[in-house]
């Protein structure tokens, strides 16, 4: 049975009866998206990791509540997102720094934290100019409010609906589009020099 | 708020410039004229089309090689009691059979047993039978009791209760029960899974 053939709803339901050759297919389809959100919210590879690892074992193993009336990867979003928002309230991280997590206490830990967005095989000019403005955008996102920059990251980065987006993030429709249209604004402001 | 078609003044909404911004088909054709005059909104978009076009570049970030083992290792996922009867029933079919085979075996031998009585009758059958479990029964229930009599915990009992009078003994009884029921309600508590919330993040 090829897995990679197979659409999100037939895999979860492969899941439902046990199957976990269908669960791993659906975590190497998830892993970057999810391990992208809750990193970009939390700026901490370790753990987001952990995060990311948490939030794909609470929604498998919690499959039999899954509605299918939803997306799975819905679902699954919106389990990283609130463990990810649990997290960072707990820890009261509300601001982050592209240039390290802010729990780094010594600079190899700075340096080991910090975001390097990988260049995608552009000339070596274009490849430092992709990397200076993605550096740039990254460290706008992250001086956004966590549920702006939540709900750009969703929208923008990841493609999603803005029906989605108000599932994932468990807020009305009409607040979603606020939250989105304020990030908007402020990374207009941030990156000015970049946009014109 | 005033139709285009009444102001054609007014300024393209958000919804309209998240249309004209992402370049989606069902663009209303009034503001698709307010656009082309309207060097406000013409910006606006622009500005818009060049940051989706920004944000719409980064990259996926991947986890450490092995992230999906490291997953599944945790994943638990559910099993339907069938397949779990059928795996039970495949991994442990030696035992499973010989039950079988002894039950089968046990029942076969019982109504040979009794086809060869011919004085007996079904009624006369289970009289017999509900004699000898009466008897089974009571047996089993004095040699209990006896045992019980004669161990020194049940006599030291006996002797507590007379010294410590009725009321103290429904005291001590209530209690006891009182810290086997807390003793459940705390097994209970560590036994259950954690809930999973998904709910409302209280934003």
């Amino acid at each position: 049975m090829d897995y990679k053939e197979k659409t999100d709803p037939e895999l979860v339901e492969l899941c439902k009866r046990g199957n976990e050759r269908a669960a791993a297919e659906l975590v190497h389809r998830f892993e970057r998206p999810v391990f992208s959100l809750i990193y970009r919210m939390v700026r901490d590879r370790e753990l987001s990791e952990d995060l990311a690892q948490e939030a794909f074992v609470r929604a498998f193993n919690n499959i039999g509540r899954y509605d299918p009336s939803y997306k799975f990867s819905s679902w699954l979003f919106k389990v990283a997102y609130n463990l990810t928002i649990d997290h960072l309230r707990k820890k009261r991280l509300d601001t982050v720094s592209i240039h390290g997590s802010p729990t780094a206490v010594t600079s190899e830990m700075q340096q080991a934290t910090a975001i390097t967005p990988v260049a995608t095989g552009e000339l070596p000019d274009q490849a430092l100019e992709a990397r200076e403005i993605g550096s740039e955008i990254e460290l706008a996102i992250g001086e956004l409010r966590e549920e702006y920059r939540t709900a750009i990251i969703l929208r923008h980065v990841d493609g999603r609906a803005y029906e989605e987006i108000s599932q994932i993030m468990d807020v009305p429709l009409g607040t979603v589009k606020t939250y989105i249209h304020r990030a908007r604004k402020e990374l207009q402001v941030h990156l000015q020099h970049l946009l014109t | 708020m005033m139709d285009r078609a009444q102001n054609p003044d007014r300024h393209l909404t958000p919804d309209e410039v998240e249309l004209f911004t992402l370049g989606l088909p069902a663009r209303p054709q009034s503001a698709e004229t307010h656009l082309a005059a309207c060097l406000e909104c013409r910006s606006e978009v622009e500005s818009l089309q060049a940051l989706h076009r920004a944000l719409s570049s980064l990259e996926h970030f991947a986890p450490a090689p092995a992230f999906a083992e490291r997953v599944m290792a945790r994943v638990t996922l559910p099993v339907p009691w069938r397949a779990r009867a059928w795996t039970l029933a495949r991994e442990r079919w030696l035992p499973v059979a010989a039950a079988l085979v002894a039950v089968l075996g046990a029942t076969s031998l019982t109504a040979l047993w009794l086809g060869n009585q011919p004085e007996l009758s079904v009624g006369g059958v289970l009289e017999l039978m509900s004699r000898e479990v009466r008897e089974f029964g009571l047996q089993v229930v004095m040699t209990a009791g006896g045992l019980l009599w004669n161990s020194a915990i049940v006599r030291s009992m006996a002797d507590g209760i007379v010294n410590i009078g009725l009321e103290g003994a429904i005291l001590l009884l209530s209690a006891l029960s009182l810290v086997t029921i807390s003793a459940a309600a705390a097994m209970a508590r560590l036994v259950q899974p954690t809930p999973l919330r998904i709910g409302h993040t209280g934003q």
